[in-house]
């Protein structure tokens, strides 16, 4: 088959061709072999056949003007979100489950009360910077009230006494969880003789206590992150949020099957991680949707 | 995980700036001079953004992790090319492992596939909702709505290609396939929108 000929095989051989031409891949020489397939030969048959012409010309064209699309302008400023996220420390969520080297019980049964005292910072954080944009960007209801004598503290100034009470309900989490660890380090793992040591029915309620603090911890937040997203409803994609619900309740099924576990055996350490997981990820989703810019 | 685009080597704090103060005052931690950044390079990362997504609300999404990823790898950028050609290829490697995670966020919510894992398709991927602007009815379509409507393996080539100027080498190197592939791609590319432009 050559592309000289004018017939269906020869625009065969020029489709075949075709690729490599526009890449350039082909040799310049007019080339004589029969099977020869040289930039000439094709430009040849091009100019002989109005179709193939009409093709390479095509596609000559489209690359051209793609290569002078113009810019695009975004619908929106997007530094606002930005600025929002790089305000706000992100800790990765499920790094240390996942990498950390096998742990002992022990540490199992304290971690998740850590993992959610440094949550709780963290998104705590995010929401309030967060909150902090969507208020900004949101129409005001009625006109702000003219300043009477010294000028209203920033927002920002209310942004202390929130922190303070998210970090101390972590300090107490934590407090919670290192009263654990103690109280572990006690028990069966590590046995003591004499009169403090714990009893097995004592380590099960402090892990109790630390899970039913971790997850009303998680509770709080999944709270206010769904708040802020309740009033940001109107300016996001709505088939982005059913997404993001269709997904949460994928999540919801799995917090609802984890703690169903935990009724039936409350000190396993897998179930409490499995739990921890899901509500880490319900917690990030939530983050996810509430930094989410609105829609165009 | 795909090979990146540019490479994130430590940088000695002489080389930061690159020649421009606000890049050295930016991975010196200073804000303001990280939006003035933006402003000057937004509409770029963005058009590259919108274009590989093939959506525009996906696009601005994509462009504020550009961002956010630029201001926490700013201390690497070693100012041998300019800021403006180190962003660009961040916004790429953004944009590409953006794709790989979302196949995993699919599969992980059963999340109905995408058209092609890379390897090509030969019709046209359906619009989301936030589509790029697409012809009306009766209307020839433009080059940009043909070029969002294209399967994704082939609107990443060809955008990497023809419109930012990429070379088959360097676009094999970040989508891990080979420059065979990824000819195949740009040529699968070009005709279909040809095809679409000519309907």
């Amino acid at each position: 088959m050559t592309i000289d000929h004018h017939d269906g095989t020869g625009c065969d051989a020029f489709a075949d061709a075709l690729s490599p031409y526009l890449e350039g891949e082909l040799d310049p020489s007019t080339g004589s072999g029969q099977t020869a397939t040289s930039r000439a030969r094709v430009e040849a048959h091009a100019a002989a056949c109005a179709e193939c012409g009409a093709l390479l010309a095509d596609l000559r064209r489209i690359s051209a003007e793609a290569a002078a699309l113009p810019m695009l302008e975004p619908s929106h400023d997007l530094w606002q979100g930005i600025a929002a996220r790089i305000e706000a420390p992100v800790i990765p969520l499920g790094a240390s489950s996942d990498l950390a080297a096998p742990r002992s019980r022990l540490a199992r049964r304290w971690r998740p009360g850590v993992a959610a005292a440094a949550l709780v910072l963290m998104t705590a954080g995010v929401t309030y910077v967060a909150t902090r944009a969507s208020l900004r960007s949101e129409p005001v209801g009625a006109p702000a009230p003219i300043a009477q004598g010294p000028a209203p503290a920033p927002a920002e100034d209310a942004s202390p006494s929130m922190t303070e009470l998210v970090q101390r309900q972590a300090r107490l989490a934590q407090a919670d969880s290192l009263q654990a660890i103690e109280r572990g380090d006690q028990s069966p793992v590590r046995p003591r003789p004499g009169p403090e040591r714990s009893t097995p029915s004592l380590l099960v309620s402090s892990a109790d206590a630390a899970a039913s603090s971790v997850d009303s911890l998680y509770g709080q937040e999944i709270a206010r992150l769904r708040t802020l997203i309740a009033r940001r409803s109107a300016s996001l994609d709505p088939a982005t949020v059913a997404i993001i619900e269709r997904n949460l309740g994928i999540i919801d099924s799995a917090i609802v099957r984890s703690r169903a576990a935990l009724e039936r055996d409350p000190a396993s350490g897998f179930l409490n991680e499995q739990l921890t997981s899901a509500l880490e990820r319900k917690v990030e989703l939530l983050r996810t949707a509430a930094t989410l810019p609105a829609r165009s | 995980m795909a090979a990146v685009l540019i490479s994130e080597v430590t940088a000695s704090p002489a080389m930061h700036a690159g020649g421009d103060p606000d890049v050295a005052l930016a991975a010196a931690g200073d804000r303001q001079a990280f939006e003035r950044l933006y402003r000057r390079h937004a509409a770029r990362v963005y058009t590259l953004c919108a274009r590989m997504a093939g959506d525009r609300t996906r696009g601005e999404e994509l462009t504020q992790d550009v961002f956010v990823r630029a201001w926490e790898k700013l201390h690497l950028f070693r100012g041998e090319s300019s800021f403006s050609t180190w962003l660009h290829r961040l916004a790429v490697n953004v944009v590409l492992n953006d794709r790989k995670s979302e196949g995993r966020r699919r599969a992980r919510f059963e999340e109905e596939g995408e058209d092609d894992a890379g390897g090509g398709i030969d019709t046209f991927a359906a619009p989301g909702p936030a589509a790029m602007p697409a012809a009306g009815p009766g209307d020839r379509m433009d080059l940009e709505a043909a070029i969002a409507k294209l399967p994704p393996g082939a609107r990443r080539v060809f955008l990497l290609h023809d419109v930012e100027g990429y070379t088959h080498e360097e676009i094999a190197a970040s989508t891990g396939v080979t420059t065979g592939a990824t000819k195949a791609q740009l040529h699968r590319a070009r005709l279909l929108l040809r095809e679409a432009l000519n309907r």
